[in-house]
């Protein structure tokens, strides 16, 4: 066995060996490595960035989710406070309506009185002027027209009192 | 026919380069056949990588993923220079120590034997050898990859780092630890040539053998050029990575 041996062949065999190494580990091992190298960070990096971009989200949806129910909240609140409002409102007009009302009544009653008063007094002088009129055709001649006007006007109190 | 000399290399022709005369035997023939074979199919593999591995790409991925897996789980976080050397190293004595398996085909001389048609006589003898089954080869190997121990141990750990680990586990272990780079060497050359040649010297019986054994072929080749090929390869070079990773860990 050993006599097999041959320096030769054993050196020829050495630079054989790497001489394929040198040539594999360019052609094969290193580029094969480093492509593989490079996919699995490309794929890495990409996992990262959606998994960033799915907080990313998250976060934006709750952060949009309390701002509608913010919101909502408002515009319930709005809503009230101008029901509220509008109700208030509603109320002084009535208020008032009723309050103007009443002052109208109260003036157009004390104007009413305030007719009647005076027709009252025309009637009276009518009716004085025609008791007259009757009395002096009755009394054609005794008949004094100023001092019994005078006379009749208190006949007329007394019946307007009685 | 079986000259009970398997031991031998046959010498094909020799070259004369720096005022020698080198003999170039089979098994560098082979050993070149194989290297050529590895580069181009290394070439043809890393075409036109794509993203998405599909068709070779698949397979070129996972040659040389199985392999820096291995490198990984016994060299740890140094896997990255080391793998080419021991990928290197797996995939050619894969190739070569599956070569064998041609040798299913008829050679020209039993052709002869069998037929008798004289055309086959005068065809050039070359039967494939396993180029491991040479001693030659196998101690390249073992001596490369044992000379790596102390490069690498220097490189990593600086030159007290590596007469340390001579220490290690307890400096008892000082003699033993010595001796190891020899006995390494021989367990490593011995295991892969002896297991190689063993099983190329049975199947050449086999090939040779009387019409009963014939039916016997296919499970021995399933065996010494599959199974025991791909199983040698592995602990060559899961021992050798294991011999450097004791050093620098």
């Amino acid at each position: 066995m050993i006599e097999n041996i041959n320096k030769f062949q054993f050196i020829m065999e050495v630079l054989n060996l790497i001489i394929l190494f040198v040539v594999l580990r360019k052609l094969l091992f290193k580029p094969v490595t480093e492509f593989m190298e490079k996919r699995t960070n490309a794929i890495k990096a990409s996992i990262d960035d959606a998994e960033a971009q799915k907080t990313a989200a998250y976060a934006l949806k709750a952060q949009y989710e309390q701002q509608l129910s913010e919101a909502k909240g408002t515009m319930e609140n709005m809503i009230d406070e101008a029901t509220a409002k509008a109700n208030r409102r509603s109320e002084q007009i009535i208020a008032a309506a009723q309050e103007e009302a009443g002052v109208l009544l109260a003036n157009a009653r004390v104007e009413i009185e305030r007719e009647r008063q005076k027709m009252l007094r025309e009637i009276r002088v009518q009716v004085v002027e025609l008791a007259i009129g009757a009395a002096s055709k009755v009394v054609e001649s005794n008949m004094d027209t100023g001092s019994n006007k005078v006379i009749v006007d208190k006949f007329l109190d007394e019946a307007g009192a009685a | 026919m079986f000259s009970g000399d398997e031991l031998k290399t046959n010498n094909l022709f020799s070259i004369h380069a720096f005022g020698q005369e080198i003999p170039i035997s089979d098994t560098i023939v082979m050993t070149w056949i194989i290297m050529a074979v590895l580069i181009i199919l290394s070439v043809v593999f890393t075409r036109n990588m794509k993203k998405i591995p599909v068709g070779k790409q698949s397979v070129t991925e996972i040659v040389v993923e199985g392999i820096n897996g291995v490198i990984k789980s016994t060299m740890g976080h140094h896997w990255k220079s080391f793998a080419p050397y021991f990928g290197t190293v797996f995939l050619f004595l894969i190739v070569a120590n599956m070569s064998s398996l041609f040798n299913l085909f008829p050679s020209a001389e039993t052709l002869y034997f069998i037929t008798g048609n004289e055309y086959f006589e005068n065809c050039a003898q070359f039967s494939i050898v396993p180029p491991t089954k040479d001693i030659n080869l196998a101690l390249a190997l073992a001596i490369i990859s044992i000379v790596l121990i102390p490069i690498s141990g220097i490189r990593y750990k600086g030159l007290g780092g590596w007469l340390k680990s001579f220490l290690k586990p307890m400096p008892m272990m000082l003699p033993f630890n010595i001796l190891d780079y020899g006995t390494r060497i021989l367990s490593l050359t011995l295991r892969l040539f002896g297991n190689i040649l063993a099983g190329f010297v049975i199947m050449e019986l086999l090939y040779q053998g009387a019409l009963f054994v014939k039916p016997l072929i296919p499970i021995a080749s399933a065996f010494f050029d599959l199974f025991d090929a791909g199983l040698q390869s592995y602990i060559f070079v899961f021992l050798s990575s294991m011999y450097i990773a004791e050093v620098i860990e």
